[in-house]
């Protein structure tokens, strides 16, 4: 069987997804745009004529982020009118399932060289903005035992009796992790400032990072879930299920929760000919990868049986794996996923994770897959496992392995 | 420049009645018409400091402000000569410029009591981009004096504020159609009846009487509709479907007209980047580069 390999692997900086944040003024299509012009300038040999696709992940695809903006974007970029371009949706999972769908069909053997990764510019496409049953119609809702997902993640924290300072904790860790991660320049290779167009620097960092923020201050700030919980009923339709919990802690909040932010991300998957024929040296091989789900009311559980599937097809243990990457969408979700695999915190999310640097929902999978791939790599270990949760209750891996 | 010759030398005078009414005179003393060069842009973010100094020690300081001008024309614009000057490699400068401009007139239309401007000559360009930073214009009312935004004729935009100020009072495709991409000069008269100017008088003395007396008549008009809750924009933004579908109609009609080349100012109409107060009313995207 072919082989899949990560070639290369860029992204934007993140930017904080409000008017304020730095990235609210460029459109999303030029955040890709941007990208597709680097990654051509970064390997010469890159012919985009050999490129197939362009598979882009978009959570919110509509607006300025609607109509395909994977073709658009390469059309705008100027790359051969037959490179085509195509925008998928798995929630939070977007950017990795485009990575993941881009290594099978190189794997498969119909494709040789696919761009594969995501966009979300949530200041000007906010989250929720496209809709859907599954939270909008009360019917499904109901009948789907739909609840916010911040109320799944409470639910996660009170169920393993994590109170609010073992969250803060974990929060505030991050951030430190993300800055020094930045300060000791482990991101420059992958991170490409968004300029305008007279050249001049929009944004170079990732925007939310806070070095000093501290569990005590986090302390302060206010559950961003108890009201909704208790007025909407939410609270009521998860302990229905989970009647066993007398009632639900809310400990999660803005400060130890994903960043909301503007950002995009792409990595070059091909095949090892395509490789050869055009002199690119392969950064990482992509050995397995799995979606899989759990219980869609607590939703956020779905990383560990997916990582138990992509381990079990690519013949690995946990303890094959050097790294752990476990998007953190809520503090309780990346300490779930440790305590479900038994791994530690010392080798996961060494570089802190999304409540620091944020969440551009469609990009962030191939942002912590080419986070993951740069560790490896200073860290001269050999194989990475990066996941994420997903909306509905779903779960992504994806295993990768050092060249 | 120092601190010192901007204390000597300023282009925006200010003087308060007794009523508590401030005139900001715009009156470069190097020049015989006023421009948007680096004396107009230190003189008038401290005019706009002072304002909200004043009203911050003094709740009832200040009570109105108009803005007049004591050269023939009321405001020449930008400043052409500095801006075919400019390279690459001043980007960051002319940039930096165009920002500091945006910001005081923003600061301006922020402050919470009512501004009127007196329009006593043409106000072209950054002339009237000054004037529809305040909450209301008083035009006198002679058919020579011309009124608009002629930048797209140049290869320019109106960017000091002029686009997106323009599209919110007007909507996108009367703006766009009307005003912008066709650089249309009004009389007064035809100014007030497409909604740029609000009020006209027949001599150039019954200006500011005319301004402070709107002024005093509406002690609570100091937001522009744009500002207000509730506010939308006329016929639709560009996420409006029906009108999305005409945005690359819009970009053909002046693409035939002439071939318009961006220019270092042609940047972002976008609200300034960090150091300065930011805009709350976003520009809508795309239609500043429409040109």
């Amino acid at each position: 069987m072919a082989e899949a390999f990560v070639y290369d692997h860029i992204r934007t900086p993140r930017g904080k997804g409000k008017k304020v944040g730095s990235l609210h003024e460029v459109k999303p299509v030029d955040l890709v745009v941007g990208l597709l012009d680097e990654i051509k300038v970064r390997n010469p040999g890159l012919d985009p004529a050999r490129i197939d696709d362009v598979v882009l992940g978009v959570v919110s695809p509509i607006g300025d982020q609607g109509g395909d903006i994977a073709k658009t974007a390469a059309l705008k970029a100027g790359y051969p009118e037959t490179v085509a371009g195509v925008q998928l949706n798995r929630f939070c999972a977007s950017g990795l399932e485009a990575v993941n769908q881009a290594a099978s069909r190189v794997r498969g053997g119909f494709e040789d060289l696919i761009l594969a990764g995501g966009v979300e510019s949530m200041s000007r496409v906010p989250m929720g903005s496209d809709g859907g049953a599954w939270a909008m119609d009360p019917d499904t809702a109901l009948k789907t035992g739909f609840v916010p997902q911040g109320i799944g993640a409470d639910l996660i924290a009170t169920i393993e009796g994590w109170n609010r300072d073992d969250v803060d904790a974990y929060a505030a860790e991050s951030h430190h992790r993300a800055a020094k991660a930045w300060a000791n320049g482990y991101f420059a290779n992958a991170v490409v400032p968004v300029r305008d167009p007279n050249g001049m620097t929009v944004l170079d960092h990732d925007e939310t990072i806070r070095p000093d923020t501290s569990p005590e201050g986090l302390g302060a700030l206010k559950p961003s879930f108890a009201d909704i919980g208790a007025q909407a009923g939410f609270d009521d339709v998860a302990l229905e299920k989970y009647h066993w919990v007398e009632r639900i802690d809310h400990v999660h909040h803005a400060g130890n929760s994903s960043g909301i932010v503007d950002g995009a991300a792409i990595m070059a998957i091909g095949s090892e000919q395509v490789g050869t024929d055009l002199g690119l040296t392969p950064r990482a091989r992509i050995l397995a990868t799995a979606v899989s789900g759990a219980d869609p009311t607590i939703m956020l559980t779905g990383p560990a049986p997916a990582a138990r599937k992509a381990l079990g097809k690519a013949g690995l243990s946990v303890e094959d794996i050097d790294l752990f990457e476990i998007n953190e969408a809520f503090a309780a979700v990346a300490m779930r996923f440790m305590r479900d695999m038994g791994i530690s915190h010392e080798i996961t999310n060494v570089n802190g994770g999304a409540i620091a640097m944020g969440h551009p929902l469609g990009a962030t999978g191939a942002m912590i897959l080419g986070t993951l791939v740069d560790e490896l790599q200073r860290r001269d270990q050999r194989r990475g496992l990066a996941t994420l949760c997903v909306g509905g209750g779903m779960g992504i891996a994806t295993i990768v392995e050092l060249v | 420049m120092t601190e010192t010759q901007q204390t000597e030398q300023t282009a925006v005078r200010y003087d308060k009645d007794a009523d508590g009414i401030v005139t900001l005179t715009l009156d470069d003393p190097t020049a015989s018409a006023n421009t948007m060069n680096d004396l107009y842009i230190a003189s008038m973010a401290a005019a706009v400091d002072r304002l909200y100094d004043e009203l911050a020690q003094d709740e009832s300081g200040v009570t109105g402000v108009v803005v007049a001008s004591a050269k023939k024309t009321f405001f020449a614009g930008g400043n052409l000569k500095k801006m075919v000057q400019a390279t690459k490699a001043d980007a960051a400068d002319v940039f930096g410029a165009g920002e500091s401009v945006k910001a005081a007139l923003r600061r301006l239309e922020q402050f919470p009591r009512p501004v009127a401007a007196a329009i006593n000559g043409a106000a072209l360009g950054g002339g009237l981009e000054i004037a529809l930073a305040c909450n209301h214009r008083v035009v006198v009312d002679d058919p020579s004096v011309q009124l608009g935004l002629p930048e797209a004729s140049l290869g320019l935009l109106p960017g000091g504020g002029g686009v997106t100020r323009v599209v919110r009072m007007l909507g996108i495709q009367s703006a766009l159609m009307d005003v912008l991409l066709q650089g249309t000069r009004f009389k007064p008269a035809q100014a007030q009846e497409k909604g740029l100017v609000d009020e006209l008088v027949a001599t150039r003395d019954e200006l500011v009487p005319a301004a402070k007396a709107w002024i005093k008549a509406n002690p609570d008009a100091a937001q522009n509709p744009w500002d207000q809750p509730g506010y939308k924009m006329p016929g639709g933004t560009p996420s409006t479907p029906k009108l999305a579908a005409f945005l690359p109609a819009f970009r053909r009609c002046c693409a035939s007209r002439r071939r318009v080349r961006s220019t270092p100012l042609s940047g972002r109409s976008s609200p300034p980047r960090s150091r300065a107060p930011r805009s709350t009313s976003t520009p809508p995207r795309g239609s500043s580069r429409a040109t």
